[in-house]
Parts: structure tokens; C-alpha cells; sequence
């Protein structure tokens, strides 16, 4: 981005700029983590952030890199499907920050993000301030109860949404568990875009498989907002039919409107349906640490960013990645883990070159992601993604995107290694 | 003399344009979004999808423009290859090449007393060690899993490579010995 780029974008900004002023900001507390030269700060250590804090270390060991992260754990969201469906535990999916400590010299710290300032530079913490010359936000999503009616901080801690993998997924494999035979499971899916596009159907077929052979004459009833299964369409509906007759019940175009928790009814706009277990996914925007310092436009939900080097459109020297962004602003992309770490490798050599002086590099994007259909078998969605200077948006390469022609066993070990592969590259 | 401070001068804004210091070049970059899938710096921790850190440059190129024109089966290699031109897959292989070969962590363990293996006609390619060369790709080291995935397919016929012609029909349990041979610990 040139100068008068930014002024530009800058103008959009100026309101929520203001705003930031009426939480007082103390630029003068003391420095937790005393600056050794240049520092990036990334803010969330999911797989953008991770892998960008990773990839900035290898291409510069002497630079001061900060994580900072409140979970003291990485919980994958992909395989997580796998434990809800039992065929996995927590411990498969939870891993340790500490080798990018050790290995490659990030300080991590374990802290919540309290406010950030893009004009001084500064990010404060639950555990104190710390500075930096560029900052890397990876926000992740955040839920959007306000369109379902009922749905109160009760209702929201007793149906859970589970596409932040956690305490959610530990608690609706609980309740899947305790669901009595013949009683059904209702699940709800939000008009896209939303974390994961083919997320929620791998669940279904995983909750499929698990009722399949241990719930006798349980459904999962699933009410989705879209026109259609968002991804991998005829693949998911082909093992459904073919494995899951009787079991998986859906209805598409079908939006929930209300929740009345006494009775555990989804009101939605194809009907009333009860459900022991209710998996309510509500539409998502971005994580908050998106909406923090003015970075986020008054109305809008995704952040708006630069798609060469993702830095933000409203503040520079802060660059925002993964599943935060605006699709209508850098060209869209699957809101997955796979393009999160491909953004922050994409980021983390813009910001080396930025910290330089010098004009961001073009980002190289890919997405890989394949879903498990039952225990042995999965699918798969692919996508190449380039940076062009005409639109100055990312876009797809039409022959490298698409789905497996079937479903397959070789695939399913495909998608194992996959899910190692990447934990490694992330984390490792 | 001013024309010799004069080719100085425009040689160093040349190399300032080529190279930021620390920041990886096309290749490497459009490289690192392999990693996602076959670990960093290509060393694939899986037993399926192979190491390519350090293989050789021939082979990988080959290997892209088969998948890309669909003459070698593959999964979502099938797809993705076709995302990226002559030159930037020729960028691809020289820089996954330049990372360093480490042997998958998956090895195959042999039961049997002796493992007899027909590897002379291996070696006359693949070298002493299966280290490869060229578009002959380095196989000891290889990980197990998908080893044996691509020997079927040559058994099968499924891929057409005339030096690999000699496993056609070989049965799988003598496919699993070779595979053993290069992948044991």
C-alpha cells in the first residue's frame, strides 16, 4: 500500500479512532517484555497466528517475535469433528505452544488482549503492556446470538456450538453420549459464510456414524440456513444416503428463529423440531480482538484488509488474517485452518519486507481439506489462490480448485496425515 | 571511471530490487504452500503423503506436470498442481529441493528372519542407496505408507513409466519386501 493509499483508507477509520480514545490507553505502564530491537506481536496463536509467529522466526531468528495467546493449549478444530463422533480423544487434538518457545526462540505469552492501540503501537494484555513495530492479528471467529430469539447466556452454555474446538466439544461428545436410544440430536447451520465451510457436514456424518452403532433409532435432525450443503455437496449427501438412511434428517433452507430451551425446541423457518441434544451454530463474524483499537469499520462483521499484504485498511503497521477477514474485500477464500496458515506465512513475509522499508511480497495461497464420511473413508476440497495486481483482490485458480471424484479409504488416511502435517507446520 | 561507479551504482539498486534480506523469493514462497500438507521444509511427518524436502528437483518437476496433465493419478495433487504454470513449478522444485532430506519418522518394521529382495534392478536407478538423481527420485527414507500406494499403482498399471515397467503385476506382498527394504529401520 502507497501513502496516499492509506490517508484514503485511513478516512474510513477516523470515527472508530475517536472511539478508542474513551477507553483510557496507559502508553506509560511499564513494559512487560523490554524490546530487543524490532518486534512483531502476533495476537492468537490459532493456525495463522501460529504458523506466521513460526515463519517470521525462520526467516529472521533475531527478530523479537511475541505470541501472545490466552489458551495455554492449541485445540485443533479440524479432527475435532472425529472426537464429537468418538473416534478420537481431547488429547489427539490438544498440543503445546512450548516447541515454538524452544525451538525457534517465540516469546509466548499466555495473556488476554485487552485493548490494542494501532497509533502508539501498543497491545495491552491481562498481564501488562507490550509494544511492537508491526502487529499480526489472528482473531478467529466470534458467535452472533442476536438473530435467534432465546438464545440468553443460559441457552448459549446449554446447546453448544463447538466450531471453537474446547470445552464446547468435549461437551456435546458428553451429551451424545448420554442421549438415550430413540432420542434425537437437532443441529443448526448458519447462512455462510461461517469457520470451515464443510465443518458442519463432516459432523453430521460423524454424529451419523456414532448414532449408527450405538444409538438404535436416533436421528440427527439438521436445520440448515443455506440453499444447499455449502461444501462438498454431492459428496457429503452421497454418504449420507449410502451409510446413513433413516439417520441423518435434512432440511435445507431452513433458518432457525427462536430457541425455547424448557422444551428444547428449534423453531425454525421449515418447522418445529425437539431435540435432547441441541447443536445450535449460530452466524459468525470476527474474533473481538478484530474490533478492538478503531481496526474494525462501524456495520461490518469481517475485517477489511489489504489482499497483498493484509494489512489493515483502516490502521497500518497492524495486519489482520484467517477466518477474520473480508472475503468481499481480498476475494474469497474458505474461512479454514489450512488458509489461515497459508495467510500467515503470506503476512509474516509482507510484514519482514514492510519492517525493511520496503513494498510487501505477493502472497501464494493454497487450501487442502478433507473430511471423514465414516471411520475409514473421506473427501476432499482443494484450492490455489494468487494475488492480482489488476483487481488488487486474491483469486482462485479455476483448474486447481474442486472436490475428489469419491470417497475413499486411501483418502481417509490422506486426511490423518493431513491433520499431522499441518499440526506440525503450525506448531512444530 | 565514472562509468565503472556508474555500473556499481545501477548493479547495487538491481540487487536491492531482487532480494529482500530475510524475505524468501517466488519459488520458496509459492513452495511454503506445500508445507501445510507435507510438513516444513517438506519433512512430512505422515505416513502417506511423502517427504519432498530435498528430493530431487528432475523428479518433482516431473512429478508436477504428470499430475497437472493428469497422466499420474493423485488426490488433491491432481487438483492443485493445475493451479500453477511451467515456470512457477519449476520454481516449486528447485526451492523444495534446496531443503534438507530427512527421512520420514514412519518405518517399517520387518517380522520375517530374513528379508530376501530383489533389489538389483532398483539399484540400477534408484543407486546403491535409493538415493536417486536426476528424475529418478531418492526412495530410501520415503514414507511407507505411500510407497507402497505408488508401487501399486505401477503394478496396477495404473501409471506408465517405461523403467517401472518391470513391477507390472508384481503381487503386493512382494511389493510390501521392497517397500520394507527402503523404509525399515
Amino acid at each position: 500500500m502507497n501513502r496516499r493509499d492509506f490517508i484514503k483508507n485511513t478516512a474510513l477509520g477516523v470515527g472508530a479512532v475517536t472511539l478508542f480514545g474513551s477507553r483510557a490507553f496507559n502508553v506509560h505502564a511499564g513494559e512487560i517484555l523490554p524490546k530487543k530491537g524490532k518486534r512483531v506481536v502476533v495476537a492468537g496463536g490459532g493456525f495463522g497466528g501460529a504458523t506466521a509467529a513460526k515463519y517470521l522466526k525462520m526467516m529472521d531468528p533475531k527478530l523479537d517475535v511475541v505470541l501472545i495467546e490466552e489458551r495455554e493449549s492449541f485445540i485443533s478444530c479440524p479432527v475435532s469433528n472425529l472426537v464429537i463422533g468418538g473416534l478420537k480423544e481431547m488429547k489427539d487434538i490438544t498440543f503445546s505452544y512450548s516447541t515454538l518457545a524452544k525451538k525457534y526462540g517465540i516469546r509466548i505469552l499466555n495473556a488476554k488482549v485487552l485493548a490494542i492501540d494501532p497509533v502508539s503501537h501498543n497491545v495491552e494484555t491481562s498481564k501488562g503492556r507490550v509494544a511492537f513495530d508491526r502487529m499480526i492479528l489472528s482473531p478467529g471467529i466470534d458467535l452472533m446470538y442476536d438473530s435467534i430469539k432465546g438464545m440468553d447466556a443460559r441457552s448459549q452454555e446449554l446447546f453448544p456450538h463447538a466450531v471453537k474446538a474446547g470445552p464446547q466439544t468435549v461437551q456435546l461428545t458428553h451429551e451424545l453420549k448420554a442421549l438415550k436410544q430413540g432420542e434425537h440430536m437437532v443441529m443448526s447451520i448458519p447462512e455462510a459464510p461461517f469457520r470451515c465451510p464443510p465443518g458442519p457436514y463432516e459432523r453430521i456424518c460423524m454424529v451419523a456414524n456414532y448414532l449408527k452403532n450405538n444409538k438404535k433409532g436416533s436421528k440427527i435432525i439438521v436445520l440448515d440456513a443455506n440453499q444447499d450443503v455449502v461444501s462438498k455437496a454431492k459428496l457429503f449427501k452421497a454418504a449420507w444416503k449410502d451409510y446413513y438412511e433413516g439417520i441423518v434428517e435434512y432440511h435445507p433452507d431452513s433458518e432457525v428463529k427462536e430457541i425455547k430451551a424448557e422444551t428444547r425446541t428449534v423453531v425454525s423457518s421449515s418447522g418445529e423440531y425437539v431435540g435432547a441434544v441441541l447443536n445450535i451454530i449460530p452466524e459468525q463474524k470476527a474474533g473481538s480482538m478484530a474490533f478492538m483499537g478503531g481496526l474494525m469499520p462501524q456495520g461490518r462483521r469481517w475485517s477489511p484488509v489489504s489482499a497483498l499484504s493484509f494489512e489493515s485498511s483502516v490502521h497500518k503497521d497492524v495486519h489482520i488474517i484467517g477466518d477474520a477477514t473480508d472475503g468481499d474485500v481480498i476475494g474469497s477464500m474458505p474461512k479454514s485452518g489450512f488458509v489461515a496458515s497459508s495467510m500467515g506465512k503470506a503476512a509474516a513475509a509482507s510484514v519482514m519486507a514492510m519492517l525493511a522499508g520496503k513494498e510487501p511480497v505477493s502472497p501464494y495461497l493454497a487450501n487442502t481439506c478433507y473430511s471423514m464420511v465414516n471411520e475409514r473413508e473421506a473427501i476432499y476440497v482443494t484450492g490455489v489462490f494468487e494475488y492480482d495486481p489488476q483487481t488488487k483482490k486474491i483469486a482462485g485458480k479455476k483448474a486447481a480448485g474442486g472436490v475428489s471424484p469419491e470417497r475413499s479409504v486411501l483418502l481417509g488416511h490422506q486426511a490423518e496425515d493431513w491433520a499431522k502435517g499441518i499440526w506440525s507446520d503450525t506448531l512444530g | 571511471m565514472q562509468g565503472r561507479i556508474f555500473m556499481a551504482v545501477i548493479f547495487l539498486l538491481y540487487s536491492a530490487t531482487m532480494a529482500i534480506a530475510g524475505v524468501p523469493g517466488d519459488g520458496e514462497r509459492l513452495a511454503e504452500t506445500c508445507t501445510g500438507c507435507h510438513g516444513t521444509k517438506g519433512a512430512s511427518p505422515g505416513n502417506y503423503i511423502p517427504v519432498i524436502g530435498g528430493q530431487h528437483a528432475g523428479y518433482l518437476k516431473k512429478s508436477l506436470i504428470e499430475y497437472r496433465d493428469g497422466s499420474r493419478p493423485g488426490g488433491v495433487m491432481a487438483n492443485l498442481a493445475k493451479g500453477y504454470s511451467d515456470g512457477q513449478i519449476d520454481n516449486i522444485s528447485k526451492a523444495v529441493a534446496s531443503w534438507k532430506w530427512k527421512n520420514s519418522p514412519i518405518k517399517s518394521a520387518f517380522k520375517g528372519k530374513k528379508l530376501v529382495v530383489e533389489t538389483e534392478s532398483c539399484v540400477a536407478c534408484h543407486g546403491k542407496k535409493g538415493e536417486g538423481s536426476a528424475e529418478t527420485p531418492r526412495i530410501t527414507g520415503q514414507a511407507p505408507g505411500y510407497l507402497k500406494v505408488v508401487l501399486q499403482e505401477f503394478s496396477d498399471g495404473k501409471r506408465k513409466t517405461p523403467e517401472m515397467e518391470l513391477i507390472k503385476g508384481m503381487p503386493s506382498t512382494e511389493l510390501d519386501k521392497l517397500v520394507i527394504f527402503y523404509t525399515r529401520k
